[in-house]
C-alpha cells in the first residue's frame, strides 16, 4: 500500500446528486449528499423508506436503475473517482474492491443455481480452485453466517431455504472475496436477533481484522448503534445530520433524527401503542424543490399515536 | 369501521394445530438427507387475540403458516379451525376464513389492476356482497385499513411500501376472514410505517374481533402487540405462553438466548 493511499479515506463521497426520470421528466432523488468511510470503519446511513438510501448505494456500484443517473458530485474510492472514465472504473472495483449485499434476496440470487456455487462463483474463478475446493469454501462461509448444517444445504436451490437463510447466502456471497468496502442494504431484516448478532459480529470482524470499510443502510437505529461508529441521516434525498453514533443517537441536533428515535419501538416499555411519525415522505414527483421535514410536520396535525403528541 | 360479522363463536380457540409434522429432503446422491421442518408442533390461538410466533431463522415459522393456509399440503397432524377439523383439500369457504399477508406486498398485488378492480373482483368471485354493494364495501375496506378513498383508483406501483401493505391487508379483509396469518408482514417496512400497520392490526382485533397469527423477528413489536407468543427453534415450539411472562421470566434456554440478543440503542 502506498503512503498516499494510506492517508486517503477508503471512500469519499462529495455532493452526490442522483436524478430519476419519470415520464420524461427528471426528479432529484439525491441532492448534494456527502459522507466518508474510513478503512476499518462502519458508517451507518439511516432514514425512512423513500429517503434515497438504496439509490445512494447503487450509484456507488454503478448499478442504478436504467431511468436513474448520477447528475453531480464525485465518489473517490482509494483515490479513484468511480464516476469518471464513463463507468469503466466500476468494473475494476466490483467484487474484490467493493461488494454489495442487496435489499432483495429474491432479486439478487439466481433461482436455478445451487447456493454453494453462487457463494464461490467469483473467488473460485480468480483463485483457480477445483470444484471440491470451492465447495469446501462455500460450506465454510455458510457456517460463518450461521446456517446450520451447511454441508446439507450447500447443494440446495434458493427455494429450498428459509427467507433468512437466503439472506445469509447473499451475505456470504458478498464477503467471500474479502472486499475492501462492503455496501449493505438492509441485510438483516429477515434474521432472528441471535443470527443478526452473529452476522453483525462477522461484519465487525471483517472491519477490525481486515480493515474493511462498511457502509450500512438500515432504518433500524438499534442495529446501527451496535455496529457503526458514525452515522449519516437522510431525509427525502438530503443529508439531515451526520456525526459520531454517540452524537447523532445520544444527542441529536435535528427534529427528524429525534422523530426517528422516538418511533423506534422499545423492548423495555411494553404495552404501549407504537408511535409513528405523522405523514409520510412524499413521492419524488410530489416533492417541492425545497422540501424539508418541517414542511411535512406543518402539513400533518399530530394524530393520536404520533410522536409529536408529547412535545 | 364496518359492522360485518365474523364467524360465530363455536369454540374458545379459533385455531388448534395438533402434532403438525413436515419433512423435506435436500442434498443429492449420498448426501441426500431429510430435514424435519416441523417436528410434531401444537399451537392454539384464543379467539380475538394476536398470537406472536418468533424464533430462529429456518425454524419452521413460514412452514407453519403454509400448512395453516393450505399452501403446504404434505404434512401429518390436524388443523382444527373454529371447532371443525379442516381437510387437506379445503373448500373455498374454508379457505376464505384464513387469509395470509406476506412480507413482500408486490407478490400479492396485480400491477395491471387498480386497487378498486382487485377488491371488486375478490368480492364478486367469493360472492361476499350483492353486486350493487361492491362499491360501498370497497370504501369500507379503505376505511378499515386507514387509506383515503382516492387510493381506490391508484395502481400498486404508485403507492409506497406501507400503503401497499395496507392494500394487501384490505384484500385479506375483503374475504371477511376470522384469522389473519401475517408472515413477517412488517419486516420490510420502516419504523414509522411499521407502527401504523401494527396499530392497525391492534384496531382490527379490538373492533372486529379479528384473530391474528403474527410471525415476526422484531421482539419489541411482538411484546407491544401480542397477547401470547410462541418461540420456535429447530422445528419445535420450545416455549409458548402469555407475552409478559415470557419476556420477564423466560423458561427455555433458547428463549433466554434470543432475549439477550436484542439490539439496543446504547446512548
Ligand atoms: N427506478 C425508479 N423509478 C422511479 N422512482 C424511483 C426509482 N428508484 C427509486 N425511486 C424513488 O426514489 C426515492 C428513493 O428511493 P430508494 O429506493 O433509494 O429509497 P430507500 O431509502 O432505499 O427506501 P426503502 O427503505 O423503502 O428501501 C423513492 O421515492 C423512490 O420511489
Ligand atoms: N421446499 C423446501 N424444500 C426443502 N426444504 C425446505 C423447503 N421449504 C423449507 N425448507 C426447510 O424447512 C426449514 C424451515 O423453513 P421455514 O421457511 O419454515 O423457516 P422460517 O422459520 O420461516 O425461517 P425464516 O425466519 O428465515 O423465514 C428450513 O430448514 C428450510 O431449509
Ligand atoms: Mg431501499
Ligand atoms: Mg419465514
Amino acid at each position: 500500500m502506498s503512503v498516499v493511499s494510506g492517508r486517503q479515506p477508503l471512500l469519499k463521497v462529495e455532493g452526490l446528486c442522483v436524478d430519476v426520470s419519470i415520464q420524461g421528466r427528471d426528479y432529484a432523488a439525491l441532492k448534494d449528499v456527502s459522507f466518508t468511510v474510513q478503512r476499518a470503519e462502519a458508517h451507518g446511513l439511516v432514514g425512512e423508506s423513500g429517503s434515497g438510501k438504496s439509490l445512494a448505494l447503487r450509484s456507488l456500484m454503478g448499478l442504478l436503475p436504467s431511468n436513474a443517473r448520477v447528475s453531480g458530485g464525485s465518489a473517490f474510492f482509494n483515490g479513484t473517482d468511480l464516476f469518471a472514465n464513463n463507468g469503466r472504473n466500476f468494473r475494476k472495483v466490483r467484487g474484490t474492491g467493493i461488494s454489495m449485499v442487496f435489499q432483495e434476496p429474491a432479486v439478487a440470487l439466481n433461482p436455478i443455481a445451487r447456493v454453494g456455487t453462487q457463494i464461490t462463483d467469483g473467488i473460485a474463478q480468480r483463485k483457480g480452485w477445483s470444484r471440491k475446493q470451492a465447495r469446501e469454501y462455500a460450506i465454510h462461509m455458510m457456517g460463518l453466517v450461521g446456517i446450520p448444517s451447511p454441508e446439507l444445504r450447500v447443494d440446495a436451490y434458493p427455494f429450498q431455504l428459509s427467507g433468512g437463510m437466503r439472506q445469509r447466502v447473499m451475505i456470504a456471497a458478498s464477503v467471500a472475496c474479502e472486499p475492501e468496502l462492503i455496501l449493505c442494504d438492509e441485510p438483516t431484516t429477515a434474521l432472528d436477533v441471535t443470527v443478526q448478532a452473529q452476522v453483525l459480529a462477522l461484519f465487525d470482524g471483517l472491519r477490525a481484522e481486515l480493515n474493511a470499510g462498511i457502509l450500512y443502510v438500515t432504518h433500524d437505529l438499534a442495529v446501527v448503534s451496535e455496529l457503526c461508529s458514525s452515522i449519516s441521516v437522510l431525509y427525502a434525498g438530503r443529508l439531515v445530520e451526520s456525526g459520531s453514533a454517540a452524537e447523532v443517537l445520544g444527542n441529536p441536533r435535528e427534529d427528524y433524527t429525534r422523530a426517528l428515535l422516538a418511533a423506534t419501538p422499545s423492548i423495555d416499555e411494553p404495552g404501549q401503542r407504537l408511535r409513528s411519525i405523522p405523514g409520510t415522505t412524499p413521492a419524488l414527483r410530489d416533492r417541492p424543490a425545497d422540501y424539508s421535514f418541517a414542511m411535512r410536520i406543518a402539513d400533518h396535525a399530530p394524530d393520536s399515536h404520533s410522536i409529536l403528541e408529547e412535545h | 369501521m364496518s359492522t360485518t360479522k365474523l364467524a360465530q363463536p363455536a369454540s374458545e380457540n379459533i385455531l388448534e394445530m395438533r402434532d403438525i409434522r413436515v419433512e423435506f429432503s435436500t442434498g443429492r446422491g449420498r448426501g441426500r438427507r431429510k430435514i424435519v421442518a416441523l417436528n410434531d408442533v401444537s399451537l392454539s390461538v384464543p379467539r380475538g387475540t394476536i398470537h406472536g410466533v418468533v424464533g430462529e431463522s429456518g425454524s419452521g415459522k413460514s412452514t407453519l403458516a403454509r400448512v395453516l393456509t393450505a399452501l403446504e399440503r404434505s404434512f401429518t397432524g390436524t388443523v382444527v379451525f373454529n371447532g371443525e377439523e379442516l381437510p387437506v383439500r379445503r373448500t373455498k369457504e374454508q379457505r376464505r376464513h384464513i387469509q395470509m399477508v406476506f412480507q413482500d406486498p408486490y407478490s400479492s398485488l396485480d400491477p395491471r389492476m387498480t386497487i378498486r378492480q382487485s377488491l371488486a373482483e375478490l368480492l364478486r368471485v367469493h360472492r361476499i356482497v350483492e353486486s350493487r354493494d361492491v362499491g360501498r364495501r370497497c370504501l369500507d375496506l379503505m376505511g378499515q385499513v386507514q387509506l383515503p378513498a382516492r387510493a381506490l383508483d391508484s395502481y400498486p406501483v404508485s403507492m409506497s411500501g406501507g400503503q401497499r401493505q395496507r392494500v394487501a391487508i384490505a384484500k385479506a379483509l375483503a374475504l371477511e376472514p376470522s384469522l389473519l396469518v401475517a408472515d413477517e408482514a412488517v419486516s420490510a417496512l420502516d419504523v414509522s410505517v411499521q407502527a401504523g400497520i401494527v396499530n392497525l392490526l391492534a384496531d382490527l382485533r379490538d373492533e372486529l374481533g379479528l384473530s391474528v397469527l403474527f410471525i415476526a423477528h422484531d421482539l419489541a413489536v411482538v411484546r407491544n402487540l401480542c397477547e401470547n407468543v410462541a418461540v420456535m427453534y429447530h422445528g419445535n415450539i420450545v416455549e409458548d405462553g402469555d407475552t409478559e411472562s415470557l419476556f420477564t421470566e423466560p423458561r427455555d434456554q433458547y428463549t433466554r438466548t434470543l432475549l439477550n440478543s436484542i439490539p439496543r440503542i446504547r446512548y
